[in-house]
């Protein structure tokens, strides 16, 4: 149900060679990459290239890779990976969610995907909400189903508190819209 | 916007036209949405930087919703302190007006499908040092107006005062009010602001060397 800066935050400090990080578009990209340079441990040097072949050397440096050919990156990286194994900090690949890297990493990369585990990041990425349950648990603390109550907050019948406005939003992603 | 406040004018006047200029700003153009949340991450990690609450505040923070869809962007319910209802909160400290331990609260509703803000809560409650009384502001943006008029209860306000809303209403334990008197709050207007600008505000109220515009004027005298 959440994606959390402290799964990015853990995966930017890992000594594991290789992370990669799903966007949705290339200015979510670019969004994402300001927050990891954010969230990086600042005594990491951290750089961006397009060029695979940087991943094979400085393996002290953060590196945040952003391939033009997505695919052909993949199938390099899983070719090559023994040779990622000196790495002490993390090449950050990033591939387009559904895209063309991403099902090269599913169905031909194995090893490389097999190196990936809980070093991958998508925060568009969330986990099924169980809505009915959290219906039926707002039910059960508010004694009205979250549109009754959004009628009340609307109307102005329920206090304006912090408790009331963070019900709010939380009403409002469990409203069942037409 | 005019400076001065009109008569009413049929539907139109002052207060329609800054609820109407809060939506157009709210509604009129896509929020890159993972810019929106670094923005405030950044702001907090400033803020740890200089020492005013855990350097692990980058890591408290989470999205939870609906894939493609709704989304709530606030703290994870593991962070450490909690204000009197319960929510995740950060702890300050070393503040110029405020006793360490203050909190504060955040929560951001967004749609991520439609890259769109929603409706934003973010506060901050302690002692005041001097006199010693309790303090809180928030500034809330709501998604829809509420109450009975736009005047009263503008779209996007500040609650300041000593004692929050919370004190007039129902108690979540006894179930009590703890106040037994009709709740009266005044809710400030304000101009239209991102989350990130309203968490400036409210830091650099309660702690002056925060104001990041204070700052740009002192770089701007410096480079004159």
């Amino acid at each position: 149900m959440s994606e959390s800066t402290g799964m990015l935050w853990g995966i930017l400090r890992e000594e594991s060679p290789i992370a990669v990080i799903f966007y949705r578009s290339p200015s979510a990209r670019e969004e994402i990459l300001e927050m990891a340079a954010i969230l990086a441990p600042p005594e990491r040097q951290q750089r961006r290239s397009v060029n695979v072949e940087d991943a094979f050397c400085d393996g002290e440096t953060l590196l945040f890779l952003t391939p033009e050919d997505e695919q052909s990156a993949v199938l390099l990286l899983d070719g090559r990976r023994e040779a990622l194994r000196k790495r002490t900090v993390p090449v950050v690949l990033f591939l387009i969610s559904g895209g063309d890297g991403e099902t090269r990493l599913r169905e031909d990369a194995a090893g490389l995907e097999n190196w990936l585990r809980g070093m991958e990041y998508d925060p568009e990425r969330l986990a099924p909400l169980d809505v009915e349950g959290e219906r039926a648990r707002f039910e059960e603390k508010t004694g009205l189903s979250p549109e009754q109550w959004l009628v009340g907050w609307r109307g102005g019948a329920i206090a304006d508190t912090t408790e009331n406005n963070f019900l709010s939003h939380h009403a409002a992603l469990l409203e069942q819209r037409v | 916007m005019s400076g001065n406040v009109e008569a009413v004018e049929g539907e139109v006047n002052y207060w329609t036209r800054l609820h109407a200029l809060t939506v157009s700003e709210r509604d009129g153009k896509k929020v890159p949405i993972e810019k929106l949340k670094s923005s405030l991450v950044a702001c907090l990690l400033a803020l740890a930087n200089e020492n005013h609450c855990s350097k692990q505040v980058i890591g408290w923070f989470s999205t939870e919703g609906r894939v493609g869809g709704r989304q709530i962007f606030g703290l994870k319910k593991s962070v450490p302190s909690r204000d009197s209802w319960d929510h995740p909160a950060i702890a300050l400290k070393g503040l110029e007006h405020l006793q360490d331990g203050a909190l504060l609260t955040l929560s951001v509703l967004l749609d991520s499908r439609a890259q769109r803000l929603l409706a934003y809560s973010i506060g901050i409650q302690g002692q005041r040092k001097k006199p010693e009384r309790t303090w809180y502001a928030r500034i809330d943006l709501t998604e829809e107006p509420e109450g009975a008029g736009l005047c009263g209860h503008p779209s996007l306000h500040c609650h300041v005062g000593e004692t929050s809303e919370e004190d007039h209403t129902l108690s979540p334990n006894s179930g009590e009010p703890s106040v037994k008197a009709p709740m009266f709050t005044a809710r400030v207007p304000l101009p239209w602001m991102m989350p990130v600008d309203a968490l400036d505000w409210l830091l650099a109220t309660v702690h002056s060397p925060l104001d990041r515009a204070h700052e740009r004027k002192e770089g701007a005298a410096a480079n004159s």
